[in-house]
């Protein structure tokens, strides 16, 4: 918290390189955060990049009552609301944007454990899986969406859960599991 | 969140929440011992929480196979680029002679200048900003008639 109080008197003071460790500490979450929530890499960095200036606009807002981390993943989780809905409202539904580098690593991570390259057919199975998940997590009311990504993707703790999303902890943990059963209804009917 | 939840939960509600979040716990582990043996003996005599015990913790486990996607290599500078053309370079500090315009020293140039401006005016002989002396010799009136009259 005192490392976190010194980088954010830098970041007030407007020094730019507390605002490249800024970016580095976070930018692989705050990304994977957006494009699990989008499920579209443009738009995914297109937000990511919306995150870091809206953090650095409104520094000074920034009251230190959480972790700047949990205030980061609160401006994402608003953006990408905020997102979902301009995009509903655009019917832009197009969520096949998930790229190839991101299907090989999904089949990698599928794949049998101790380093092995995955034969051609799991890669396969893999980034299925993957698209599959994808598209049920899309299909979620964006409620659900946070989540599922924040909790089982990100591997958040419910106690940062209910700092970002303002829920108590009971209600966080009995969405939760509606949001699994609904996912799970979606994932075994594309199966 | 989206669900109608503005009010309390009443008590089939409250009750439904609890088994929810206790699921939630369940699966991922973390529920308490006495939680536990609670569930457990629910879960004896209701196959159809069974089923949805099994659905959640499917899904719980699929999600957290996902893999972890890496932000392209350029956000950063993607971002810096941004936020110093939106604040026309005036957020960092650091570019206080790049392309941030330095109002600050502009406005120490422009104070410099009257001054040296008023100086000059004030050593001048002939359009000085010095008063004239009120004891200064006056023309004598024989050469006030020299001077053309309007």
């Amino acid at each position: 918290m005192s490392s976190d109080r010194q980088l954010v008197r830098r970041l007030r003071d407007r020094d730019e390189q507390a605002f490249r460790e800024l970016v580095a500490e976070h930018r692989d979450r705050v990304y994977n955060l957006t494009l699990r929530m989008l499920g579209n890499r443009v738009e995914a960095e297109d937000v990511a990049q919306e995150v870091f200036i809206q953090v650095f606009k409104y520094i000074d807002d920034f009251r230190e009552e959480a972790k700047l981390s949990t205030w980061l993943y609160r401006v994402t989780v608003n953006l990408c609301k905020n997102r979902i809905k301009y995009l509903a409202r655009r019917h832009d539904r197009d969520r096949d944007q998930l790229d190839d580098t991101n299907e090989a690593a999904a089949s990698a991570a599928l794949a049998a454990p101790g380093g092995t390259t995955p034969r051609p057919d799991r890669a396969l199975e893999g980034a299925q899986l993957e698209r599959v998940l994808q598209d049920a997590i899309n299909s979620l009311d964006e409620d659900h969406r946070v989540l599922v990504v924040l909790r089982d993707v990100e591997d958040l703790s419910i106690e940062e859960i209910c700092a970002i999303t303002g829920e108590k902890d009971g209600t966080v943990k009995s969405r939760l599991h509606r949001a699994r059963l609904a996912l799970r209804k979606k994932v075994t009917r594309h199966l | 969140m989206s669900d109608p939840t503005p009010r309390p939960p009443s008590g089939a509600d409250a009750d439904a929440e609890r088994l929810e979040a206790m699921l939630s716990d369940y699966v991922e582990g973390t529920l308490s011992l006495a939680e536990r043996q609670e569930l457990e003996a629910r879960l004896a005599e209701d196959p159809a929480l069974r089923e949805q015990l099994e659905e959640t913790r499917a899904a719980h486990d699929a999600l957290r196979r996902l893999n972890k996607t890496p932000a392209p290599e350029e956000l950063g500078k993607k971002v810096e680029e941004l936020i110093h053309r939106r604040s026309a370079g005036r957020f960092f500090g650091r570019r206080a002679f790049g392309d941030r315009v330095p109002f600050g020293v502009l406005l120490v140039v422009a104070l410099v200048a009257l001054v040296a401006l008023a100086a000059l005016l004030w050593s001048s002989t002939t359009g000085s900003l010095r008063p004239e002396p009120r004891d200064a010799p006056r023309p004598p009136p024989e050469a006030r008639d020299v001077i053309p009259r309007p």
